[in-house]
């Protein structure tokens, strides 16, 4: 069995042969390509990649970190 | 005082019928005819300059010299088998054979057997069998149809029996001939359950493939084609007659030879030699365009013909006639080493790279993080590589190009391995030891990514190993 997988832009550049050869990019002169080809032409459809993991919301502590500030810098700034 | 002959005195009597000329330089000149051409007895170290020969022979046992040489070459004959001939320039117009030339110069050559005259006349790779990237061995080899064993050599098969293919370290018992020739590593093929009875459609075989670019020294589908002549030390535990194939892959044509074992176990050396082939050019490009076969068995769809003999499309049939059943007895074993194909009619002697040329040759098919006698999969910190990378909510990006030591024939098959042997995984910071996955390929380098999103902000690194393969 097959899975298509991407690149971080979510672009399918390579399928993925499970417990198989591995990781096979799309150049036709690539022979387990060539072979997932003609697994394609017998009628078989590949897994769709796996689907981008939903990140985990931040919390107020990490959007201060990620903001660069403390919290007595954001009470002054709204004059608390 | 010598004796001086002048003007009308023709003949000199002595009562002995000799003439002797004594001194420390006596010259003795002018034209001797007639019958009584036979010199003997001349002694001392006198100079004798000699302007005609009447004489249907002339017999020295010293040097001769002269100004020219006329006559059949034929009637040159008694030079002994260890007398030199000297010549400053000797020109032959035909064929000459030569058992062995001892010359300090050779100049006007241009080509040696119809190829080139040195350099990589052997266009199989590996054909010592010295590089084994794989690590199969004759006791643990590989063993799936379409399976690469030693590098650039694979087996294929259809058979009800099993095989195991590996490298075997030669020495003097296991070697023979062959070890006394110089080489140290074979091609093990061994029947590990037998298949005595084949169906039509059944066989194995060994091969390689090469690609078109190296192919073109053929000259194939030209009108100058070349013939191609394959040696190789073989031995087998089962003798009779076995089949050696080219084929064509662009053209889908091919051609067989047969070859015997004559006595088992032993190692034979065997030189087949292929003609030309004027129709059907080899593309000049990185795909497979020769196939280098030796069939193990061949039902009757690949023998139920007439072996050809002669470069023709495809007929199934007519590729492996005559082929002993070699799966027919478990145990069975096939050894193979010393492979060589070369242009023109003649076997010349193996050509010997250096290990580290005929690694890197392999490379271009299939190489790994490894060091190179360590099998993948193997428990091992050796080797393994690290990249470093930067999560952004969703994957963590690993920053790190890793460039392969040589450039592939094509962009390659990636597998990875942890460090202690699981395959498609790597471990990294987060300890999930993810699959990673290609962000960008060549057939130069690769770099990876997984996909994350528990570590968002985060730097973290990841390592194991990779095989990375192009074959053909």
């Amino acid at each position: 069995m097959y899975k298509l997988t991407t690149d971080t832009l979510g672009n399918i550049n390579s399928v993925f042969q499970i417990d198989g050869v591995g990781h096979i990019p799309l150049d036709p002169a690539n022979i387990d390509y060539q072979q997932y080809l003609r697994w394609l032409e017998e009628g078989n459809t590949p897994l769709p990649p796996d689907p981008e993991p939903t990140p985990e919301p931040l919390t107020a502590q990490q959007k201060l970190e990620a903001a660069g500030l403390t919290v007595e810098e954001l009470k002054g700034l709204l004059g608390l | 005082m010598g004796i001086q002959i002048n003007g009308n005195t023709d003949i000199i009597s002595a009562t002995d019928g000799s003439l002797t000329i004594q001194g420390a330089s006596g010259n003795l000149t002018g034209n001797l005819t007639g019958t009584a051409t036979t010199a003997q007895g001349l002694t001392g170290t006198p100079n004798i300059t000699v302007g005609t020969i009447g004489a249907t022979s002339l017999n020295a046992s010293g040097v001769v010299t002269a100004t020219s040489f006329s006559g059949s070459g034929a009637n040159l004959t008694g030079i002994g088998g260890t007398t030199d001939v000297r010549t400053n320039s000797l020109v032959v117009s035909g064929v000459s054979t030569v058992t062995t030339l001892n010359a300090t110069s050779i100049v006007g050559t241009t080509s040696i057997n119809s190829g080139q005259l040195g350099g990589s006349r052997n266009v199989i790779i590996n054909g010592s069998m010295v590089v084994n990237q794989r690590g199969f061995t004759g006791s643990s080899g590989a063993t799936t149809h379409n399976a690469y064993t030693t590098d650039r050599f694979y087996i294929s098969h259809s058979m009800d029996g099993a095989v195991s293919a590996g490298q075997t370290t030669m020495n003097s018992t296991v070697g023979g001939n062959a070890y006394a020739d110089g080489f140290n590593s074979a091609l093990h093929y061994r029947v590990t359950t037998a298949d005595a009875s084949l169906s039509a459609n059944q066989y194995a075989l060994l091969s390689q493939p090469i690609e078109g670019f190296n192919v073109q020294g053929f000259k194939k589908g030209t009108a100058n084609a070349q013939q191609f002549t394959l040696s190789f030390w073989v031995r087998s535990s089962l003798t009779g007659t076995y089949i050696a194939e080219l084929y064509d892959n662009d053209n889908t044509r091919q051609v067989s030879k047969s070859y015997t074992i004559d006595t088992a176990n032993t190692w034979e050396k065997k030189t087949l030699t292929f003609p030309a082939d004027t129709t059907g050019v080899f593309d000049n490009d990185n795909g497979a365009s020769l196939y280098v076969t030796w069939f193990l068995a061949a039902g009757s769809t690949y023998g139920g013909g007439t072996l050809n003999t002669s470069w023709a499309s495809d007929t199934s049939a007519n590729r492996a006639v005559g082929q002993v059943n070699f799966l027919a007895t478990a145990g069975n074993n096939f050894f193979l080493t010393g492979v060589q194909l070369e242009v023109g009619p003649t076997a010349t002697e193996f050509e010997r790279r250096s290990f580290g040329q005929e690694l890197a040759l392999c490379q271009r098919y299939f190489q790994k993080s490894y060091d190179v006698g360590t099998a993948p999969g193997t428990n091992t910190a050796n080797g393994r590589t690290f990249v470093v990378g930067r999560c952004t909510g969703t994957y963590v990006d690993y920053a790190n190009s890793i460039f392969f030591p040589v450039p592939m024939r094509a962009q390659p098959t990636m597998k990875f391995y942890t460090q202690t042997g699981t395959a498609d995984s790597w471990f990294n910071t987060s300890s999930t030891n993810p699959n990673p996955q290609y962000n960008n390929r060549s057939e130069s380098q690769f770099s990876l990514y997984v996909t994350d999103a528990t570590t968002a902000g985060q730097a973290g690194y990841m390592y194991g190993h990779w095989t990375s393969s192009a074959e053909l």
